[in-house]
């Protein structure tokens, strides 16, 4: 069934992200059926690189930018969200310094100011255990792309296909970031302790 | 816990949910001449586009303390100077010339083969590194002179597809076409914004310079294209963290980017380091800290794991290694935690001589099953029946070694030449010890009865290589696959490997000239259960 020429036509609420955005070209109230779908994904995902500060401006955006390309976007693809992710890590590659900003925040004080409005207890926030503040300082020291592929692979549920759609790239180019980032993330961290390989190996 | 285990909890507190007021944004923008809504990003402060000693004049002016902290902040390890700063005795250095200088020096350098392993010594300087961070790590790395493959004592990797250069080919002559190519490579839906092309040009050839050794025609246009891009600037009188005289191409800072130096020797201008720093916007807390990477060494060598210098050309069997681990690295199976638990059946269809034979084993083989006269049979190596058992792994390190249970180790070692003599301590009954025949009857089965362990075979590949007298050739084997067989000169045991011709997966081995094929292998729910 297709939504043409149905006046007051609403997808079924089991109706996939294909279809409801078909529906929204006509209908555009529908694409809020989108939003109500994924957007608390997408909040906490922006929340986790940028706080919460930032983030509500950049999921409003994210769900626009979406909204006002709807009619390009390609209905052979069911699943909307590697485009929503795509469109998302887009807009907080725009936030790159407030992003490296709170990483190295957490890394030199143990306070992590993105998770601080989550916490209830006093003691939690006071320091984050040393991992953290490794991981925090890691992260600071990749690339950009390299962060945006290993991010997307650990927050956001997408496949390695999916992160390849949603950042443009080949999935094989996905593989390697993520094998690059999680080498350069092991030697950053410490995982290999660094005195032992200040000497050149015999 | 590995670092994507971290990664996964890093945060986890923040709850799933959307805020009212991103809702309210949102719902207020679809009503709200949606069409007419800016979403470009506010212009950039004009304080971020002052040169860098302009605005320390600024936070000097503020007053005392707050500028001894944006000093320290933002203060690089040399003096920042944005603009050239030349003696009055010799010609202004000017891009132009610097680059024509540097590709002049590339196109007088050696010609190295693409899989050419080499290694390189390099240290990492960051200005105020997290606590228990050192300021300077200093580490060796390994990788293909086409920076295709990279190996870190521990991991294995690929870079990223679009910078091998072998892909490459020559570049585009015209400037604008050559701006358009490299950008391309970096950002293949980046919209053309000049900022955007000109980050991006100076990143992917920053990356080729850093993670390759070019052949010199390409390494010399990569120098006549940094000094191409619009923006760039050098600067001189400069020393890297190595404390050697240097001058730089320096791409000055832009909204996506830091003030970006790939550093030159002084008197012959090779390559010596790259460095990123940020003077940020007045605030201490937002300096980016000052960052190089210096490249000590730069070695040609034998293989992954090796310091020797050898400058000889790869071996087929080398090269063949190389191509099997970039199908691996680039296949599903990336060893991002796909190794089987030790206790899960494996379905094994072998064939030799004998005919076919079905055998089904834990991954880690310390069960095993099979049918005999019609009854499945099911013996555990601390069983009576084990004596009687043609066991997978009849020789060779626990699956512990491979896969340690709680990922802290121990492990099997990780370079090439300590695995290979590791594993030549075993003994599996064959006569040439001295060449390796023990280590490459463990390789077969290593290959042959523990579970598939994806990236973290690759050492075992690479070992095989590293045999003395080891040669490739391509055969068809006996179930008619096209295969590729690594032959070893031994009398007995082991003198074949083959795998797969295109994914490199294990096919089967040879004992004494007889193929033992793997014709297939699943996981399944317990003994007796077919796929």
């Amino acid at each position: 069934m297709t939504p043409q020429g149905l006046a007051h036509a609403v997808p079924d609420a089991d109706a996939d992200d294909a279809t409801v955005i078909e529906f929204s070209r006509h209908e555009p109230e529908q694409f809020t059926v989108l939003f109500r779908r994924h957007a608390p994904h997408i909040q906490r995902y922006v929340v986790r690189r940028l706080g919460a500060d930032a983030a509500d401006d950049i999921v409003a955006e994210t769900f626009l930018l979406a909204f006002r390309q709807r009619d390009r976007y390609d209905l052979a693809r069911a699943d909307a969200r590697p485009w929503l992710y795509g469109i998302a890590t887009n807009l907080i590659g725009r936030h790159r310094r407030a992003e490296i900003r709170l990483y190295r925040a957490l890394a030199r004080t143990g306070a992590d100011p993105v998770t601080e409005p989550f916490t209830d207890r006093v003691d939690d926030r006071v320091s984050a255990e040393l991992a953290s503040r490794q991981l925090a300082a890691a992260l600071a020291r990749l690339s950009a792309e390299l962060r945006d592929t290993m991010l997307l692979a650990a927050w956001s549920d997408l496949s390695y296909e999916q992160i390849a759609v949603a950042l443009g790239v080949p999935t094989g180019t996905v593989r390697s970031r993520l094998s690059r980032a999680r080498s350069k993330l092991r030697q950053t961290m410490g995982d290999v302790d660094p005195s032992a390989l200040a000497e050149e190996p015999q | 816990m590995n670092e994507m285990d971290l990664l996964t909890r890093f945060r986890a507190e923040v709850p799933l949910g959307v805020s009212p007021h991103a809702e309210e944004l949102f719902r207020a923008g679809m009503t709200d001449h949606p069409t007419e809504r800016r979403v470009a990003p506010p212009p950039r402060h004009l304080l971020a586009r002052v040169r860098m000693p302009w605005r320390l004049a600024i936070a000097a002016g503020l007053t005392a303390g707050l500028a001894a902290g944006l000093l320290i902040a933002v203060q690089p390890s040399r003096p920042p100077a944005p603009t050239a700063v030349q003696p009055s005795s010799s010609p202004r250095l000017t891009v132009k010339l610097l680059a024509d200088r540097a590709s002049a020096a590339a196109l007088a350098g050696p010609t190295v083969p693409a899989g050419q392993w080499v290694y390189r010594l390099t240290v990492t300087y960051t200005a105020s590194p997290p606590r228990g961070v050192p300021a300077k790590i200093t580490q060796g790395n390994w990788s293909t002179a086409d920076g295709s493959l990279s190996y870190n004592p521990g991991s294995w990797g690929t870079s990223p597809g679009h910078a091998f250069y072998s892909e490459l080919g020559s570049l585009p002559r015209n400037p604008i076409a050559l701006d358009r190519y490299l950008a391309k490579l970096s950002y293949p839906n980046a919209n053309a914004t000049q900022v955007n092309k000109d980050v991006a040009d100076f990143g992917t050839i920053e990356e080729l310079l850093s993670n390759d050794i070019l052949p010199p025609s390409l390494n010399a246009e990569l120098y006549q294209a940094l000094g191409d891009i619009p923006t760039i600037q050098v600067k001189t009188h400069i020393t890297d963290v190595d404390g050697r005289a240097g001058v730089a191409f320096v791409l000055p800072e832009t909204s996506q980017s830091a003030n970006l130096e790939i550093i030159l020797d002084a008197s012959d201008y090779g390559y010596l380091a790259q460095a990123a720093w940020e003077p940020s916007n007045g605030s201490p807390n937002s300096a980016i800290p000052f960052t190089e990477t210096a490249v000590l060494k730069t070695t040609l060598v034998s293989g992954p794991g090796s310091v020797q210098p050898d400058s000889a050309p790869p071996s087929r069997a080398e090269l063949t290694v190389e191509r099997a681990a970039t199908a691996m690295l680039g296949s599903s199976k990336s060893g991002l935690g796909d190794i089987p638990a030790p206790s899960q059946w494996i379905y094994r269809k072998l064939s030799a001589k004998g005919g076919t034979r079905e055998v089904w084993a834990r991954a880690d083989d310390t069960e095993q099953a099979s049918y005999v006269n019609g009854t499945l049979v099911t013996c555990a190596r601390s069983a009576s029946c084990a004596s009687g058992t043609k066991w997978l792994v009849a020789t060779g390190p626990a699956f512990t070694l491979i896969d340690p249970p709680t990922r802290a180790g121990p492990w099997l070692p990780d370079a090439p030449q300590a695995l290979l003599d590791k594993l030549n301590t075993y003994r599996t009954g064959c006569t040439d010890t001295a060449g390796y025949c023990n280590a490459v009857g463990v390789i077969a089965n290593l290959f042959s009865g523990y579970a598939d362990v994806g990236i973290s075979s690759l050492a075992w590949y690479f070992s095989l290589a590293d045999v003395p007298g080891a040669t490739v050739q391509n055969i068809t084997d006996a179930a008619g696959r096209a295969d590729v067989e690594f032959s070893f000169p031994f009398t007995g045991g082991i003198t074949g490997i083959l795998f797969n011709a295109r994914t490199y997966q294990f096919a089967g081995y040879l004992r004494s000239g007889a193929q033992t094929l793997l014709l297939q292998q699943a996981n399944v729910a317990g003994p007796g259960v077919r796929p």
